[in-house]
C-alpha cells in the first residue's frame, strides 16, 4: 500500500510589541514571576480590554506580505475553556472573522524546486500564562507574566505532503516574520510555536484520513523528527487494521515518539461568541495602504535584487538574504569596504564567517566581529596585502579577539609578502635545496610543482603572494 | 437636613451654612440608626469617610469646589473601590480589598462626593428583590416585611429611607429602575455606552450600565452629570460631547409628544397600576405634552431574549472566579477540578448558578444558533421597534413594573415568576436606550414606579420630562414615616 | 422543552459548579428557565442582523506603551499564603 502524508500546520507567532495586547503590562521576556501581570491580565472583577494599535499593524504587516485578504472588519471572540493558565476563564481570540484570510508562502525544496503552500487565515489572539509542574509537591505554579501577549495564529492549509515540506515552510515562515520584525523568532524563548496536524490517506485518495494534532515541538529539527515518527506510527496502525484517533499527541524529544494527552478535547466544547467587551475592528483601505508603505523589502524582492546589484547567484543570494540580519551585514559591510569588492565580502560571509557562526551557534545578530572590522578585512584583501589564504588566518585571529585586522596583521606580522626580489630570493633557496626534485620536474614529473609551491610558501611563512610565486616558479624551473 | 434636594445640600456647602463632616455624620447616624431595620449596607466606611469629609471641608475653605464637593453617597457593592471590600452580594467575593477604583468611583470623587459606604445588592446583580445576597434580603422601608426591589435594592431602600442623599446602582434588565419603582425614588439607566463599565463588575456586558438613584429627577441629573463620560479604558464607551443634564431639566414641554406602547397597557396589566401611570400622564398633558398611541410589537420576546442573552455573557463573564488569584477558596480540595468545582459551587448562590448553566447551554454547540444568535435577532427586531417609534413619539411612557412591591420569601418558588417582573424593563437594555423610572402614586400602600423611556443620548430630555412632572405633583417628596 | 439529570451534570460540569446530584429542584427550575427562554422559537427571524452592541462603535486601538508597573504584591497581599509561593499563584497539581 502507498501513502501518502498530509500535513497543516499551525504557528502561534508572538508579536513583539512592547505592551500586551490587552493591557499596559510589559511583554519582556524573563521576568520574575507575575512582575508582569497587571489587574487586566489577572482578570479581576471589573476590568476590560483595549486593544494595542501595533499588534493590528503587524497582523496587517504578515497579511501584506503573504498576499492575503485582509478584513475591513473583523470580530474578537472568547474562546471559553478552565484551565488555572487562563485568568478570565476564556481566552480572547478571532473564530468566525478573523483579521486575515487566504494568502500563500512559496517554500523552496530540497531538489532546488519551490512549491506554492496555500495559507488558510491569521488571526490575532491573547496568549495565556505558564503552568510549572515540578517544583511544588503536589501543586502547579501559575506565572501569568505571559498571559495577554499578543499572538498571530497562522493556519495553513493541508498541502505539505512530508515531514521536510512541513520544515520548509516553517522556516520560510520564520524568516519572514523576522524580516518583517514583527516577532523575534525565538523558538527557546516560545515566540515561534508550532503544531503540526499530521494524516496519512492512500496515495490516490481524495478523502483525508483521520489527522492527529503533535504539539510541544520547538525546533526545526524535532518538527521533523515528530513528523516522521507520527506518520510511521499512523502507518503501522492502518495497516494492521486499526483506526487512527483525532487526538492531540505530545512529542518527547528524548524518547522521540509522540503519545496521547488526557483527552481534553472530549470535555471541551469551547461555546464561541463575540466578545461584548470589544467593537469590531474596522481597517480601512488607507490604513492599509499606509502600512503597505512601511513595509520592509521582503525576501523574495531582496533576493532578486541581491542576484542583479552584486552580480550574485542564486546560491549565493539564497545563502546571504536568508535572513535580513544577514542581508543588512552584508550591505553594511559593502557600504564600507565599496561596491568593487563586493565579491570578495560575499565569499568571507559565505565562507569564513558563515562556517565560524555554525561551529559556535551563534546567530549574525550576535556575530562578535563587526561590520566595520569586516570591512576593513576585505579591503586587506582587495588591496594585496593579504592572499585568501592569509585572510583566513587572520579571520580566524579576529573570531577569537574582535579587533581591526590591521592590529592582527602587525601582531602577527602575516603582511602578504608581493616583493618579486624578495619572492625569487625564496625561491633560489628553494631551488637550490631541492636539486633531486628539480631534476626529476625538468624530466617532465610536473605534479612536482605543487612541490615547489609548498616549500616556498613553507619558507616564507605562507606570506609570499601565491600568484607571483607561481609566475616566478615556472620562469625559473623551466 | 435629610430631605433637602442635592443642589440645596452643595449649596449649604458651598456656603458653609453646614460642613461636609457635620453633613456626613448626619447620614451616618441615620444608618447606624435605621439601617439594622433595613439590612441595605454591607459596608460601612464611617472613617475613611470623615476623613475626606474633613479635607473637603478644607477644599471648601480654599473656595476650590467641585459639582458635588462634600457631598455623601452610597455606591452600590458592584463598584470596586480602592482598599475597600467589594463583594458584589456575594460569598465569591467575601474577602475580596478591591485593589484600584472603578472610574464611576474615581469621577464621583473627583467632584467631591464622600463615600459612606457600599450597599446590598443581588448577587452579581442577578435578581429583583434583592433576596439573592450573601448579606441576607433588603427590606424595602415602605414596608419591611416586603422586597425593596434588585438587583439595586440596597441603594434604592437606603435612598427611600434617606440615608443618604444619593447612590449609585447598576441596570442589566431592570435593577436600577425596578427597584426605584418600589420603593418610590428616581433611578436612571442611562443610554448603553454613556457611564464607564471599568471597575464595575460585569454580569451581561451588552447590557450593563451604571447610573444614579435618588430622591428627585433634579438630583439624579447632578450624580449623573459628574458620572457620565468617555472612558478610553472602555471599549464599549462611547465618544461623544458630554451633555448637560442640569440645564435643560426645566425646558419646557409643551411640544412634547409621549407615546404609550399599546402592548404595555392591555387587559394583562393591574387597573390600580395603570390607573397610577395614565393619571401621571395626564399631568404632563395638563403642562402641554401630547399623547400617541404606538405599538412595540416584538416586546413579548425581550424576556426570552434577555434570559437568553444575559445568561449567556454572565457564564462567560463569571468563568473568572476560581479561586486562583482572588475570590473564595475551598478547603482542602481533592484535586484541581474539585478545586474549581468546590470554589464555584459553595461561592456562589443558587441564582447565579442558574443563570451560569443557563448561559452555557445556549452557548454550546448544537444550540448557539438557535439560542444565542436567534436572540440576538430578536434583539435587533426589539431595537427596531422602538427606533421606529421615536420617529413618531419624543418619549415613551409606561409602567416600570407590572406590580408593587412583594412579601419577601413569596417568589421562590419558580425562578421564572421572579423574571416576569422586568416585562417592561428589560427591552429597554436590549435596545442599549436610556430609561428612567419616578414615583407616580401607591397602591396598597406600596410605591408605583413610571418608566420615561427616551431615544439614544436623550438622558436630558427624560430628566427634564421627569422634572416637570415632579415640580406638580410631589410623590417623589414622600418618605416612609418610620424613617422620617 | 425540559432538562434532565444527566444533562445538568453535564452543564454543571462544563461551568465548573458543584451542585447536589440529588436535588432534582435544580433540573425543575432549569427546566422552566428553558421554557420560558425557547418562546424565541415563535418568531422568524430570518435575515435579521443579529445585535450584539446596542451601539455602532468601531474598536479604539490604544498606543503601543508600557504603562502597568510591577504589582505583584498588590495583587497578592490578600491572599492565603497557601495560594501562592516564590511570586507564583499555586493550584492543585495539573494533570497532563
Amino acid at each position: 500500500m502507498q501513502w501518502e502524508t498530509v500535513i497543516g500546520l499551525e504557528v502561534h507567532v508572538q508579536l513583539n510589541t512592547k505592551s500586551k495586547i490587552f493591557s499596559g503590562a510589559s511583554t519582556a521576556y524573563g521576568a520574575a514571576p507575575n512582575t508582569q501581570a497587571c489587574a487586566i491580565d489577572l482578570g479581576l472583577p471589573g476590568v476590560l480590554p483595549v486593544l494595542n494599535e501595533e499588534a493590528v499593524r503587524m497582523a496587517v504587516k504578515f497579511g501584506l506580505a503573504v498576499n492575503s485578504n485582509i478584513a475591513a472588519r473583523s470580530v474578537f471572540d472568547r474562546k471559553n475553556y478552565f484551565y488555572p493558565d487562563l485568568p478570565k476563564g476564556y481566552q480572547i481570540s478571532q473564530f468566525t472573522h478573523p483579521i486575515v484570510s487566504g494568502g500563500e508562502l512559496t517554500i523552496d525544496l530540497e531538489d532546488g524546486t519551490t512549491k506554492k503552500i496555500n495559507i488558510t487565515r491569521a488571526h490575532l489572539e491573547e496568549d495565556a500564562g505558564k503552568s510549572l509542574h515540578e517544583a511544588f509537591k503536589g501543586q502547579t505554579g501559575i506565572d501569568l507574566n505571559r498571559a495577554g501577549i499578543p499572538l498571530l495564529e497562522i493556519v495553513s492549509e493541508p498541502e505539505m505532503r512530508s515531514a521536510a515540506e512541513a520544515v520548509a515552510y516553517l522556516k520560510k515562515l520564520h524568516a519572514l516574520v523576522k524580516y518583517l520584525e514583527i516577532c523575534d523568532g525565538n523558538m527557546q524563548e516560545g515566540s515561534f510555536r508550532c503544531d503540526a496536524n499530521v494524516s496519512i490517506r492512500p496515495l490516490g485518495q481524495k478523502e483525508f484520513g483521520t489527522r492527529a494534532e503533535i504539539k510541544n515541538v520547538n525546533s526545526f529539527k524535532f518538527v521533523e523528527k515528530a513528523i516522521n515518527y507520527e506518520v510511521s506510527r499512523q502507518i503501522a496502525i492502518l495497516e494492521s487494521g486499526g483506526t487512527v484517533a483525532q487526538e492531540t499527541r505530545l512529542y518527547d524529544s528524548q524518547k522521540n515518539d509522540t503519545r496521547s494527552m488526557r483527552s481534553k478535547e472530549e470535555a471541551n466544547d469551547y461555546r464561541y461568541f463575540p466578545d461584548p467587551d470589544l467593537e469590531p475592528l474596522v481597517i480601512t483601505a488607507d490604513f492599509i495602504a499606509k502600512i503597505k508603505q512601511e513595509l520592509p523589502e521582503l525576501p523574495t524582492a531582496k533576493h532578486t535584487r541581491f542576484m542583479s546589484q552584486y552580480s550574485m547567484s542564486d546560491y549565493e543570494a539564497n545563502i546571504l538574504t536568508a535572513t535580513k540580519a544577514s542581508a543588512d551585514f552584508y550591505e553594511n559591510t559593502v557600504k564600507i569596504s565599496g561596491m568593487n569588492n563586493s565579491k570578495i565580502t560575499a565569499n568571507l560571509m559565505i565562507g569564513e564567517l558563515n562556517a565560524a557562526l555554525n561551529k559556535d551557534t551563534l546567530e549574525i545578530e550576535n556575530c562578535p566581529i563587526t561590520v566595520e572590522q569586516l570591512a576593513k578585512l576585505v579591503q586587506r584583501v582587495a588591496d594585496n596585502t593579504l592572499s585568501g589564504k592569509l585572510a583566513k588566518t587572520v579571520f580566524e585571529f579576529m573570531w577569537q579577539q574582535p579587533q581591526d585586522p590591521d592590529l592582527i596583521i602587525e601582531q602577527q606580522g602575516l603582511k602578504q609578502v608581493t616583493d618579486s626580489a624578495a619572492i625569487e630570493q625564496i625561491i633560489d633557496t628553494v631551488i637550490a635545496n631541492n636539486q633531486k626534485q628539480l631534476t626529476e620536474y625538468r624530466a617532465g614529473k610536473q605534479q612536482l610543482f605543487g612541490f615547489f609551491v609548498g616549500q616556498v610558501m613553507k619558507a616564507s611563512q605562507g606570506k609570499a603572494n601565491p600568484d607571483q610565486v607561481n609566475k616566478i616558479l615556472q620562469e625559473k624551473l623551466s | 437636613m435629610h430631605n433637602k434636594s442635592i443642589t440645596e445640600l452643595v449649596n449649604s456647602l458651598r456656603n458653609k451654612q453646614i460642613s461636609s463632616v457635620e453633613l456626613t455624620k448626619l447620614f451616618l447616624e441615620r444608618i447606624k440608626r435605621y439601617d439594622k431595620k433595613l439590612n441595605s449596607l454591607i459596608t460601612n466606611t464611617a472613617t475613611q469617610a470623615l476623613a475626606a469629609a474633613a479635607i473637603a471641608d478644607q477644599a471648601i475653605s480654599n473656595g476650590a469646589t467641585g459639582l458635588l464637593t462634600g457631598l455623601p453617597i452610597l455606591h452600590k457593592d458592584i463598584f470596586c473601590t480602592n482598599g475597600v471590600k467589594t463583594s458584589c452580594g456575594s460569598r465569591m467575593l467575601d474577602n475580596f480589598i478591591a485593589p484600584y477604583d472603578a472610574t464611576v468611583v474615581t469621577k464621583l470623587k473627583a467632584a467631591g462626593t464622600i463615600m459612606l459606604g457600599k450597599t446590598n445588592m443581588d448577587e452579581f446583580a442577578m435578581g429583583s428583590s434583592n433576596e439573592n445576597s450573601y448579606y441576607g434580603a433588603v427590606s424595602n422601608p415602605w414596608n419591611t416585611d416586603y422586597v425593596p426591589g434588585g438587583s439595586s435594592g440596597g441603594s434604592a431602600a437606603a435612598i427611600a429611607a434617606r440615608l443618604a442623599p444619593a447612590a449609585t446602582g447598576t441596570d442589566t434588565g431592570g435593577s436600577i429602575r425596578q427597584p426605584a419603582a418600589f420603593c418610590g425614588i428616581t433611578g436612571i439607566k442611562p443610554t448603553y455606552g454613556l457611564v464607564s463599565r471599568f471597575g464595575m463588575i460585569a454580569y451581561a456586558s451588552s447590557l450593563d450600565q451604571g447610573g444614579p438613584m435618588a430622591a428627585s429627577a433634579e438630583d439624579c441629573a447632578v450624580i449623573l452629570q459628574a458620572m457620565a463620560g468617555f472612558d478610553p479604558k472602555d471599549s464599549t464607551s462611547v465618544d461623544r460631547e458630554t451633555s448637560d443634564y442640569i440645564k435643560d431639566l426645566n425646558a419646557p414641554i409643551n411640544k412634547l409628544v409621549i407615546g404609550m406602547p399599546k402592548e404595555f397597557f392591555s387587559a394583562d396589566l393591574d387597573p390600580e397600576i395603570a390607573k397610577v401611570v395614565e393619571t401621571a400622564i395626564k399631568e404632563l398633558e395638563k403642562i402641554g405634552a401630547t399623547v400617541k398611541s404606538i405599538s412595540l410589537p416584538n416586546s413579548h420576546l425581550s424576556i426570552p431574549a434577555y434570559y437568553v442573552i444575559a445568561p449567556a455573557e454572565c457564564s462567560s463573564n463569571l468563568a473568572r472566579y476560581d479561586g486562583v488569584r482572588y475570590g473564595y477558596r475551598c478547603e482542602h480540595p481533592a484535586d484541581l477540578d474539585d478545586f474549581y468545582c468546590r470554589n464555584r459551587g459553595e461561592g456562589f448562590g443558587a441564582e447565579v448558578k442558574r443563570r451560569i448553566m443557563i448561559g452555557t447551554y445556549v452557548l454550546s454547540s448544537g444550540y448557539y444558533d438557535a439560542y444565542y444568535v436567534k436572540a440576538q435577532q430578536i434583539r435587533h427586531l426589539i431595537a427596531n421597534d422602538f427606533t421606529k417609534a421615536f420617529k413618531e413619539v419624543d418619549v415613551i411612557m409606561c409602567p416600570t413594573t407590572p406590580e408593587t412591591a412583594f412579601k419577601i420569601g413569596t417568589k421562590n418558588k419558580n425562578p421564572v415568576d421572579m423574571y416576569l417582573n422586568d416585562i417592561y424593563t428589560t427591552g429597554i437594555n436590549l435596545a442599549g436606550l436610556p430609561g428612567l423610572s419616578m414615583p407616580a402614586g401607591f397602591v396598597n400602600n406600596l410605591p408605583v414606579g413610571v418608566q420615561i423611556i427616551g431615544n439614544y443620548f436623550q438622558e436630558a430630555k427624560i430628566l427634564n420630562v421627569a422634572h416637570q412632572f415632579q415640580k406638580v405633583t410631589n410623590w417623589h417628596q414622600q418618605s416612609p414615616q418610620e424613617f422620617a | 422543552m425540559s432538562f434532565v439529570q444527566d444533562d445538568v451534570k453535564k452543564l454543571a460540569y462544563l461551568a465548573r459548579l458543584a451542585i447536589d446530584p440529588f436535588d432534582t429542584s435544580i433540573v425543575e427550575d432549569l427546566s422552566n428557565i428553558l421554557q420560558l427562554i425557547s418562546k424565541i422559537n415563535e418568531i422568524n427571524a430570518e435575515n435579521i442582523t443579529p445585535m450584539e452592541h446596542s451601539q455602532e462603535v468601531s474598536q479604539r486601538c490604544r498606543p503601543d506603551i508600557v504603562t502597568e508597573p510591577n504589582v505583584r504584591d498588590l495583587m497578592q497581599a490578600e491572599i492565603p499564603e497557601i495560594a501562592k509561593a516564590a511570586g507564583l499563584y499555586l493550584v492543585p497539581k495539573v494533570v497532563e
